[in-house]
């Protein structure tokens, strides 16, 4: 007997139309939350970019409020150094780093530079001299932030920076 | 005449219609899903942006107006700051305001007296009182009985204010927080203060009282 609508249901798709379509969608669906991941991570780079703006103004408005003498104590700025600027998550695991030179010679100039991490002692180097003279009276304060972002990775800095001056400040 | 048989009669079974079907609507049931998906995020990706920059906004004014004190005190619950502010500029009806008026507009010198803990600044005339303060989902700034809302939006903006009162100096902690649109922890509502969802969001800021500095 011979089968009737012998070979009619043997049409249908290769294995590779099949692996052509599915790697088709998958790439489609791919690069659609692909797009929403990395809006998300902007969001992140975002947060991560304000908190260093914040990171380096606290950190200077702290300077800022300084008695003069403190200010240029090599030992009270490594006391205060230790703790990172404020309470933000960042301020830990960016790399902080504060110079400090007279204004307008440049010189002598102290780096304070301020590991990531919650309970750190900074480096310090001095540069054209060991301490400022009695002298000094004007500084220039420079207050940086170096960290890598979640966001693809890459190398991210911040930085401000202000002139101090000794005496009543109002 | 013979009629000619029609040959092209053949068609998809019930079964391979169900089938296609089906398998269709999931395709399109899980790409109508990750659109809706996708806009959803992205609208919460666009009022984190928009809220960060009302942060950013609070916390400036909030910044200034301590910075510019001769006090500041804050609430138990942190969520009310009272800075009391030296009259900086001389009005009309002022003591110092002059022969018709002549010094209206002027800033007033202040005397500064240094002491063992600072200096002493005063501008020998009345105060302003400005006052923050978070009523419902709206911040107010309220400076001598005069309101101004700083941030209304159903974010749930919360700023907190810390007052340290030092020796020789003075100074503030602020933190402004809000609750983004996508949130996966926390209590259910997303509404408590130690929601992580919230704290992940927290600007920080500080500000030393200009007028207690130390020299």
């Amino acid at each position: 007997m011979r089968m009737r609508f012998q070979g009619r249901y043997e049409d249908g798709f290769t294995l590779t139309e099949l692996m052509t379509s599915v790697v088709l969608l998958a790439g489609f669906f791919g690069s659609v939350f692909e797009l929403n991941t990395v809006c998300l991570r902007y969001v992140n780079a975002s947060k991560e970019n304000v908190a260093a703006i914040q990171g380096v103004q606290d950190r200077l408005e702290v300077l800022r409020s300084l008695a003069f003498t403190d200010l240029t104590s090599t030992s009270y700025m490594t006391t205060l150094l230790t703790t990172p600027s404020n309470s933000a998550a960042l301020a830990q695991r960016a790399v902080e780093t504060v110079k400090l030179s007279d204004y307008i010679a440049g010189s002598p100039s102290v780096t304070y530079t301020r590991a990531a991490g919650a309970n750190v002692t900074p480096t310090i180097s001095w540069s054209g001299g060991a301490s400022f003279p009695s002298t000094t009276t004007l500084l220039r304060v420079n207050v940086r932030y170096d960290w890598t972002t979640t966001f693809a990775g890459r190398s991210r800095s911040e930085q401000t920076e202000s002139l101090i001056s000794a005496g009543i400040k109002k | 005449m013979k009629l000619r048989q029609n040959h092209n009669t053949a068609g998809f079974s019930m079964g391979e219609m169900v089938v296609v079907v089906g398998i269709t609507s999931a395709l399109f049931a899980a790409a109508f899903a990750s659109s809706i998906s996708l806009q959803q995020s992205l609208a919460g990706v666009d009022d984190f942006f928009s809220t960060h920059l009302q942060q950013i906004r609070i916390i400036d004014y909030l910044s200034r107006d301590v910075k510019r004190s001769y006090s500041v005190t804050t609430s138990v619950d942190k969520l009310t700051v009272t800075c009391t502010i030296p009259n900086y500029v001389i009005q009309a009806g002022d003591s110092d305001a002059g022969v018709g008026n002549a010094n209206v507009g002027k800033r007033r010198t202040p005397t500064i007296t240094p002491t063992a803990n600072g200096a002493v600044i005063d501008y020998g005339t009345g105060t302003s009182s400005v006052i923050y303060a978070l009523n419902n989902q709206t911040i107010t700034r309220t400076e001598n009985g005069v309101l101004t809302t700083i941030a209304a939006s159903t974010d749930s903006l919360v700023p907190e204010t810390i007052d340290t009162e030092l020796a020789n100096t003075e100074y503030t902690s602020s933190t402004v927080t809000f609750m983004p649109k996508f949130h996966g922890h926390g209590n259910g509502n997303g509404q408590g203060q130690t929601d992580p969802s919230r704290t992940g969001t927290t600007v920080f800021a500080k500000a030393y009282l200009r007028n207690k500095r130390r020299g």
